[in-house]
């Protein structure tokens, strides 16, 4: 067999597996359907404002009803010092 | 002339491979390092558009407007007293006073987030919300709804009772009437929902103090409107509408978002300067390759197809990889490797479960930043290589 034959049976092998995976990407979201409407009822129930992602700081626990400018705002020289942040921006 | 055209680049196509594989070793490892960026980058990506449907998902019923006190930029509570203008705005259709702040447990230093609601009834129970509960709890001790995280972290088992410090450094006493599922740690891992009463007595505040305001408007169009007038009958508040907290997240993990990420692109610009390093030096090999095939009737415009074919199919194949194996990060692995990022100094770890999403615009952008610097880096020296004249080096 060619070369080239078997670098195009290797391109399709990826869009193949690719294709599997975003079969499973529709499975997990049927799976997690359940959960996310349980979630969406403990949201409505409470009042809840924010995911529950990282607890490190108040700023990052509640990012919409927190303090502004989280970030800077103990020290107006403070650098970013959360890792968790770094999947964030500061937002007003 | 197209099935010439055809044959020809497969034929071109078919001595790239080759001499692709002759040099496996090196082409291996720039392969490998490739697709190492493009999984991080892509990763990065699959979890925080992930996050962004989870937060698009929840948060499409979170309070219609939420009112709180400010002073000197920072919150402070309320008195019931101070929200009695609040009857004379029309179109208001309920208001739930709210009393919720943060513990530091000092015992395994984490930070849950105590939820003090008026509707929380004496058994223990959560209005409207079914969940398997136990039963009320006796004697002085207050009645709480925990997540998983605060249970693990608190380590209860199957104890119901535990306390937890006031400001004066008494122990107030909580007895678990139900917990929070695990598939729901996305909100509530580490919530504490206890009694209005109770989480005023845990902080140390007055019967009439509240923390906050949860405002729900009859008419969703005027949700704004109604939020400028509570800003301006009540001075000092920050209002913050749904819209508000729905864009907050959009922002939050935008495309521009992070320190992180910012990183990765260093990452790439790296990676192009080595493709550069690599392309660029020629050994002695190659001249007398490129001679022999010049010597043969190959053309310069054929020598540089060749390059350019190599660098295709190193970079399409690289691209390929790094993104399969980022989906398969993400979806069966939970991005295992970025969560001591995403989840920082925390001392709770909820279970970040998240379907992630796929965006022809993240995949458009993320080979433009990778392949196309990838194949830029790759021309030139691809030149230099087609443009050695065969009587100089064979």
């Amino acid at each position: 067999m060619r070369p080239s034959t078997y670098f195009c049976i290797l391109c399709c092998f990826l869009i193949v597996t690719q294709l599997i995976i975003f079969i499973g990407v529709r499975e997990k979201s049927t799976n997690l359907a359940i959960e996310t409407q349980q979630m969406k009822k403990i949201v409505d129930s409470i009042g809840l404002t924010d995911l529950c992602i990282a607890t490190d700081a108040r700023y990052i626990r509640h990012l919409s009803v927190s303090d502004y400018a989280a970030s800077h705002m103990d020290h107006p020289g403070a650098i970013e010092y959360f890792p968790s942040s770094s999947f964030r921006v500061p937002v007003n | 002339m197209y099935i010439s055209a055809f044959a020809r680049q497969r034929n071109i196509l078919d001595y790239a491979i080759g001499c692709l594989w002759r040099n496996r070793l090196k082409n291996g490892g720039i392969f490998v390092v490739f697709s190492l960026v493009i999984f991080l980058l892509c990763s990065f990506r699959l979890v925080a558009g992930g996050l962004e449907l989870a937060a698009s998902q929840l948060l499409q019923v979170v309070p219609d407007i939420t009112v709180q006190k400010l002073s000197a930029g920072r919150q402070v509570a309320f008195r019931k007293d101070d929200l009695s203008a609040l009857e004379r705005i029309y179109g208001i259709g309920n208001r739930k006073n709210r009393v919720w702040g943060y513990y530091f447990d000092e015992s395994n230093g984490a930070n849950y987030t105590v939820i003090g609601d008026e509707s929380f009834d004496a058994r223990g129970q959560i209005p409207g919300l079914k969940m398997s509960y136990t039963n009320p709890p006796e004697g002085d001790a207050s009645p709480a709804v925990i997540g998983q995280q605060v249970k693990t972290g608190k380590d209860l088992g199957s104890r119901r009772s535990f306390s937890l410090f006031r400001p004066d450094l008494s122990l107030k006493s909580f007895q678990r009437t139900g917990t929070f599922s695990p598939g729901t740690s996305l909100v509530t891992g580490d919530l504490i929902v206890t009694g209005i009463d109770a989480a005023r007595d845990l902080f140390g505040l007055q019967p009439d103090e509240i923390t906050d305001v949860l405002v729900s408007v009859n008419n969703p169009e005027e949700i704004d409107t109604i939020a400028k007038k509570i800003s301006r009958i009540l001075p000092n508040s920050r209002v913050v509408t749904k819209s508000q907290i729905q864009k907050t997240y959009q922002a939050s993990f935008g495309w521009r978002s992070g320190f992180g990420l910012a990183c990765l692109l260093g990452a790439v610009a790296a990676f192009a300067i080595f493709a550069w390093d690599k392309a660029a030096g020629l050994t002695p090999e190659q001249r007398n390759e490129v001679g022999i095939l010049k010597a043969l009737g190959w053309q310069t415009g054929d020598v540089i197809t060749l390059r350019l074919w190599e660098s295709v199919i190193i970079s399409a194949l690289a691209f390929s990889a790094g993104y399969l194996a980022a989906w398969v990060h993400v979806l069966w692995f939970d991005g295992i490797l970025l969560r001591p990022v995403l989840l920082g100094w925390s001392v709770l770890r909820p279970p970040i479960d998240i379907v992630p999403v796929f965006q022809t615009v993240d995949l458009l952008l993320i080979f433009a930043l990778s392949v196309l610097p990838y194949l830029a880096a790759t021309v030139v020296p691809a030149w230099r290589s087609a443009v050695i004249r065969p009587d100089a080096v064979v």
